[in-house]
């Protein structure tokens, strides 16, 4: 996946967008459109101000999957967003925006969050970790993913990425729960497909997963 | 104008590291500021853009209003310790249970991890008019919206109903009362300690808050006595 | 949240499916999967593009209103505000040209995507697009509207009062006039429907006004049904509007590319959306591409996606750039659809067996200002079949109101009719002193069971129904019998209870496309057309294509997701449609292929084609003897061409399905097929469910202890999907038994329960952790896999088996309405009678 540049400027917004570019994007096999740089600004409200420092977006380094990314945030931004349009990682989902759903969930220092309901420039110093950050760099996948496979986990998989970040994170807390212990461990993931029975047997095959690779 | 609920406004925000920042960012904007704990009260106030804040002061970076410490006779809890780690914590856990129960009711485990105890006794009333925006008495109009024959107010108060019916929703709040808590804030006069039942109020004293910190306080800590530990 | 024990799980043996098949019946891992747990797959707000812009919607505040005069010009002069569109800026809604040529006129009260005249307190007027979405909220705030306001009503008893409000100017109902001189109905039309203050006189009572409808069937002697019947019961019961909630809301992003539009969003039917934005956007269906290669969430209201989508079109359009349209959860809750509530009421004669003699079932729909739902008069049709009275009257009435627009979902009329009628049943089981389960067993649908409504005098039948061995499965894998007998039910403030219900939905349709490629290096390619919403259908069917060629599942690719990659013609999933009609598809198609193998063989080796078979990736001789390997027929029918490489197409399919097999020619052995397989009969499935619940006394709450479905659908295809099926579609039922509702303030029409912690759908902690499911695997008769379709029917028996649980648990004095919570609980109890409105819509 590209890394898009730095947001440019009102002026530099092209009138229209040019063929190459859609050509470049657009992949015959149908694929959409790769991510590529569209455009962010300060609030019209700090227009034609004396902006002071810091006002707007500020560039800051993120700890993420294990990288350091460095990317303009503004200052109410959520960690969802700057993931999802600024770092081009998709796997993390917006259902609500309003810590209800948690298809957000992302793991900071090993804990799980709603993304949607913490501002980026909180998690300076922090390690983020999203679901593209499990597999491992050969596509391996992690045992809490294998898990899902295994099983047929979810259906339709909207809600997939924030339930695997918050088993994830409690299994660190339980390596070893019932059934009954996972379920209240999630229980900050909504799924509508109300899949939680066949859920549940995927993850505690993840969960059986992880003790196995923790073994041998 | 339209009304749109959604996309946070902008604001500036503080980051400061002690108390003593904390307030004096208070005292220099006012009431443009805004406290924000784990901002799970917060940011739906702000993403709804009913509130509009410019300075957005946030508590996550001071240090002393963390932790849980043992103290002559109790222990004292940071206002900034998250529910999980209230829930989690061996010597809550352990003497004062009630509130670990309490606590571990809370909304999710997400929100726990990232909820405070001190934001959630002073989170605001979930009413779904005032929280809709509806220029109510406690959003500083002069009527009840839920309060009327036909107002929807299935889930507001049934005890104590005043001018306004919003109940408060915090389900540590009745375990510290319990407790005999008391709560600990920094006002621009200097440090305030209050019993717990005193912290929340109803309409009849302040129709526009849940509890009595003013613009420029801070909760800082809430100490639980021994009174009730278990031994 | 309480720390639920599980007391007992009626622990259903682990059941091996698909006997004698090799595919068909055993688990496998989907293709989708990958993607799916790694986060690489896309949904539709997923995709970016350079330069994209980003729209924000104004929602009207006003129930009902005209749009006097946009003042937007401070919002057009922002920096970075690049375009408005409102409904003037709309083009004109198409006719439907239907397959055989017929044309269905563009309704004038068709919903439009925005609005003028605003016909519910959220409905989007116009959209504005911006370089951010920071920018485009301003630009929304900026803007004022001078409204009229109009007469609105939220409550369909409302409008149907003497003199009471109109939720349009031109009316209140839908019906279908009959034109002078012509023969039958005509199209539907909203016209106005007022009943009489005598018909209003029941209100008072607590029962369910039954003034004149539209809409009316009947069979047998209903008055000789209640004259010997040992028992009848009248009974009122009020069910949710509940939202589809739908995780991932309608958000939609859209470019133009050389004169094509392109659009990712959320959908049912890739196929079938096609069209429909051809209609929308009033062009050509050469001049769209839909991609949506992963759907978060349907359940009926993304059928053909939704009309929202061609708001970013349009804007595209405007701006010559892509438009990404994030819709926001509150949006979702206006314009993301819903289950219309009804207002049910049914009188009900029974013998003292419990065998129902008569029934009379009245029931209005609140369906919202736009098109008219289709679940009136699918309730009457499945309660009719399910419960197979003896005489039978079904009145019911189409009601509009100015509340978010409704569709199906999931069981649509199904769930709501047979929750209405599944308390009388259990009421009179008590009455009667029958047991629950036989009362349900003699009134249960069998074989090519009967039907309303009558059509030409004569019912309809179904295809089949197994659904008695279903509930004697049932009932002895729950044990339920044991936990009957099991004393005391009450410990402390804890009292427990059980509870059984029928449920049952339509299960398939015929006479769709399917196509496929053997390529020459002998690998085999499906084209799915079915959206892939989590059912796992879109691959799942195909598995009974490869089953009849006999070619390894290590060989096969399923294409779906995009109309540009050569898609046939699909059903919609919905209806629980897809499993049956697209087998018979996928199986009339691998017939196809294998008739083609065979004609190919005999072509080249000799003899003729009824002396060779189709088997371990080969075609030959009958007995051993000459043959080929499928990659090598593959070759040979490029070189053939004609019908076998796809230059030619059957004569019957779909021209959607000729286009594909046009641009598919040439690549290998093409087969496409229309399924014209015989059916006797409309198909259903049936499920029967099992619930216990505990609950407490002095609180009001309750949890489900413990819960079965146990299911006749046919020949079982995927054992996990269907399991994934049966129980989440009986907890999507059970949502509307525990908190499911909407909350109008009815003075000003406005929705107060816009948030999920309003109105939850079941969370995990809802719901046992270890729900059992079970089906019969029984094939259908009336088509060649056997399967039939399932998301459905087990909805309803979800809902209704906790109903009937918290019954007998509590009394028969305690609800007359779902959802029922702890307030209404503990209210009841006191008062020894339920103390909830009975009638009242959106409380």
């Amino acid at each position: 996946m590209t890394e898009e540049a730095g947001p440019k400027t009102i002026e530099d917004v092209p009138k229209a967008v040019s063929r190459r570019n859609f050509i470049k994007g657009v992949i015959t096999s149908g694929v959409a459109v790769s991510s590529a740089s569209y455009l962010f600004r300060a609030s019209s409200l700090l227009q034609g101000q004396q902006l002071a420092a810091g006002v707007g977006e500020r560039l800051i380094t993120l700890n993420v999957n294990g990288q350091q990314r460095r990317v303009d945030v503004m200052k109410q931004e959520t960690l969802a967003w700057t993931l999802r349009y600024k770092l081009g990682l998709t796997g993390t989902k917006l259902g609500c925006d309003r810590a209800e759903c948690g298809s957000c969930t992302v793991l900071i220092d090993d804990i799980p969050y709603y993304s949607c309901s913490v501002l980026t420039h909180t998690v300076r110093g922090r390690k983020v970790m999203t679901i593209e950050g499990l597999a491992g760099a050969d596509g391996t996948l992690h045992p809490v993913q294998q898990g899902v496979v295994d099983e047929q986990g979810f259906q339709c998989a909207f809600c997939t990425s924030g339930f695997i970040m918050a088993t994830v994170g409690y299994l660190k807390t339980n390596p070893n729960p019932t059934r009954q212990e996972l379920a209240n461990g999630i229980s900050g993931n909504l799924c509508r497909c109300q899949d939680y029975d066949k859920i549940l047997t995927a993850l505690m095959r993840g969960a059986e997963n992880m003790r196995r690779a923790k073994l041998g | 104008m339209a009304v749109i609920r959604d996309v946070m406004a902008a604001f500036e925000l503080y980051q400061p590291s002690s108390v003593a920042d904390a307030q004096k960012l208070l005292e220099q904007h006012g009431r443009d500021a805004w406290v924000l704990a784990g901002g799970l009260d917060s940011f739906d106030w702000l993403k709804d853009r009913i509130k509009k804040p410019k300075a957005v002061v946030d508590l996550s970076g001071i240090e002393e209003l963390r932790g849980v410490r043992t103290t002559a006779d109790g222990i004292e809890i940071g206002a900034m310790t998250t529910l999980t780690e209230v829930v989690n914590h061996p010597i809550i856990k352990q003497k004062y249970d009630l509130l670990a129960q309490s606590a571990e009711l809370v909304a999710s485990p997400q929100i726990r991890n990232q909820g405070t105890l001190g934001g959630n006794v002073s989170q605001d009333t979930r009413c779904w008019y005032y929280r809709g925006g509806w220029p109510c008495y406690r959003a500083g109009g002069n009527i009840c919206y839920a309060d009327t024959p036909e107002g929807r107010n299935r889930e507001h108060a049934i005890l104590h109903a005043d001018r306004c019916v919003a109940v408060n929703p915090s389900d540590s709040a009745p375990a510290l009362i319990a407790l005999d808590a008391k709560f600990v804030m920094r006002t621009p006069k200097g440090e305030r300690v209050v019993d717990a039942e005193d912290y929340f109020i109803g309409p009849d004293i302040d129709i526009t808050r849940l509890h009595i910190l003013q613009p420029g306080d801070l909760l800082t800590a809430i100490r639980i006595p021994s009174t009730w530990a278990a031994t | 949240m309480d720390n639920k024990k599980v007391v007992e799980t009626a622990k259903a043996t682990e059941r091996q499916y698909g006997a004698g098949y090799k595919l068909i019946g055993k688990n496998y891992q989907t293709p989708d999967l990958y993607a799916k747990v790694t986060g690489n797959a896309k949904f539709a707000e997923d995709f970016r593009a350079e330069g994209m812009l980003f729209c924000k919607l104004l929602l009207s505040p006003m129930p009902h209103a005209r749009v006097k005069r946009i003042h937007a010009d401070a919002a057009l002069r922002m920096p970075g505000v690049k375009a408005i569109l409102t409904a003037d800026d709309l083009p004109a809604p198409a006719d439907t040209l239907t397959d055989n040529g017929t044309v269905i006129k563009a309704s004038k009260w068709g919903e439009r995507g925005l609005t003028m005249e605003p016909l519910y307190q959220g409905e989007p007027i116009l959209a504005v697009a911006a370089v951010d979405e920071l920018t485009a909220a301003e630009a929304i705030e900026k803007i004022q509207i001078d409204f009229e306001p109009l007469p609105f009503v939220v409550d369909p008893l409302d409008t149907l009062r003497p003199g009471g409000p109109n939720p349009r100017t031109d009316g209140n109902v839908w019906t279908r006039p009959v034109a002078p001189g012509s023969q039958g109905p005509g199209a539907p039309a909203v016209t106005e429907l007022k009943w009489t203050k005598a018909d209003f006189a029941e209100e008072r009572h607590g029962r369910l006004p039954m003034g004149k409808t539209p809409d009316e069937w009947s069979f047998g002697d209903l008055d000789s049904g209640f004259k010997n019947a040992a028992l009848v019961l009248d009974e009122t019961f009020v069910t949710p509007d509940t939202s589809h909630q739908t995780l991932e809301t309608r958000s939609a992003m859209a470019y133009w590319q050389n004169g094509k539009v392109y659009i990712h969003t959320g959908t049912q039917s890739t196929a079938q959306t096609l069209p429909a934005i051809a209609r929308w956007l009033n062009i050509n269906p050469d001049k769209v591409v839909f991609i949506s290669e992963y759907t978060g969430g349907g359940f009926g209201s993304k059928i053909t996606g939704g009309v929202s989508m061609i708001i970013p079109a349009l804007l595209a359009k405007k701006t010559n750039a892509p438009v990404m349209m994030r819709i926001s959860r509150e949006e979702e809750t206006f314009i993301g659809r819903a289950r219309p509530g009804f207002q049910g009421r049914m009188k009900i004669g029974f013998s003292k067996e419990g065998r129902i003699t008569a029934l009379d079932m009245f029931v209005i729909c609140d369906n919202g200002p736009y098109d008219a739902v289709g679940d009136a008069p699918s309730s009457g049709r499945i309660v009719s079949l399910l419960y197979q009275p003896q005489a039978m009257r079904w009145r019911g009435v189409t009601v509009m109101t100015n509340t978010p627009p409704r569709s199906a979902q999931s069981s649509p009329g199904g769930l709501q009719g047979i929750v209405i009628i599944e308390p009388v049943i259990a009421k009179a089981a008590r009455k009667l002193g029958v047991d629950q389960v036989a009362i349900r067993r003699i009134n249960c649908p069998e074989g090519k069971a009967p039907f309303g409504p009558p059509v030409q005098g004569k019912l309809q039948h179904a295809t089949s129904a197994f659904l008695k061995e279903a509930l004697d499965r049932g009932a002895e894998q729950f044990k339920w019998s044991e936990r009957v007998a099991r004393t005391p039910k009450r410990r402390g403030t804890k009292v427990r209870g059980v509870g059984v219900s029928l449920s049952c939905y339509v299960g398939g349709t015929i006479g769709f496309d399917g196509l496929l490629v053997i390529k020459p290096d002998g690998r085999i390619t499906f084209q799915s057309g079915i959206g892939n919403l989590g059912t796992e259908s879109v691959i799942d069917v195909h598995r009974a294509g490869a089953e009849v060629l006999g070619v390894p599942w290590e060989k096969c690719d399923v294409t779906w997701g995009n109309t540009a990659k050569n898609l046939p013609f699909t059903c919609v999933s919905g209806g629980s449609q897809t499993t049956h009609a697209m087998t018979r598809a996928a199986y009339a198609t691998a017939m196809d292929a294998k008739k083609k193998l065979q004609e190919i063989a005999a072509k080249k080796l000799g003899g003729k084609p009824e002396h060779y078979e189709v088997a371990n990736e080969r075609v030959f001789r009958k007995g051993g003897g000459a043959g080929m390997t499928l990659a090598q027929a593959a070759k040979h029918a490029i070189e053939l061409g004609g019908v076998y490489d796809g230059h030619e197409a059957p004569a019957d399919v779909h021209k959607l399905t000729k286009a594909s097999v046009a641009a598919l020619a040439g690549q290998g052995l093409v087969a496409a097929a229309k399924d014209n397989y015989p059916r006797d009969g409309a198909t259903f499935s049936y499920v029967a469910s099992f619930a216990e619940v505990e609950v407490d006394v002095e609180t009001g709450k309750y949890y489900i202890v413990d819960f079965l479905a146990s299911g006749d659908v046919g020949t079982v295809i995927h054992p996990r999907a269907l399991g994934g099926q049966m129980l989440g579609r009986s907890t999507l039922g059970m949502g509307h038994a525990v908190g499911q509702k909407w909350v109008f303030d009815p003075h000003y029409g406005e929705m107060v329960s816009k948030r999920f912690h309003h109105s939850k759908p079941p969370t995990i902690l809802d719901v046992p952790v270890d729900m059992q499911w079970t089906a019969l695997d029984i094939p259908d008769p009336e088509t060649p896999v056997g399967a039939r379709g399932v998301g459905e029917p087990p909805v309803a028996g979800g809902c209704a088996s906790i109903l009937n649980a918290l019954s007998d648990a509590l009394g028969d004095e305690v609800f007359q309405r779902a959802p029922v919570n702890a307030d209404t609980i503990l209210t009841s109890l006191e008062a020894g009678r339920p103390l909830q409105h009975p009638l009242m819509a959106h409380i």
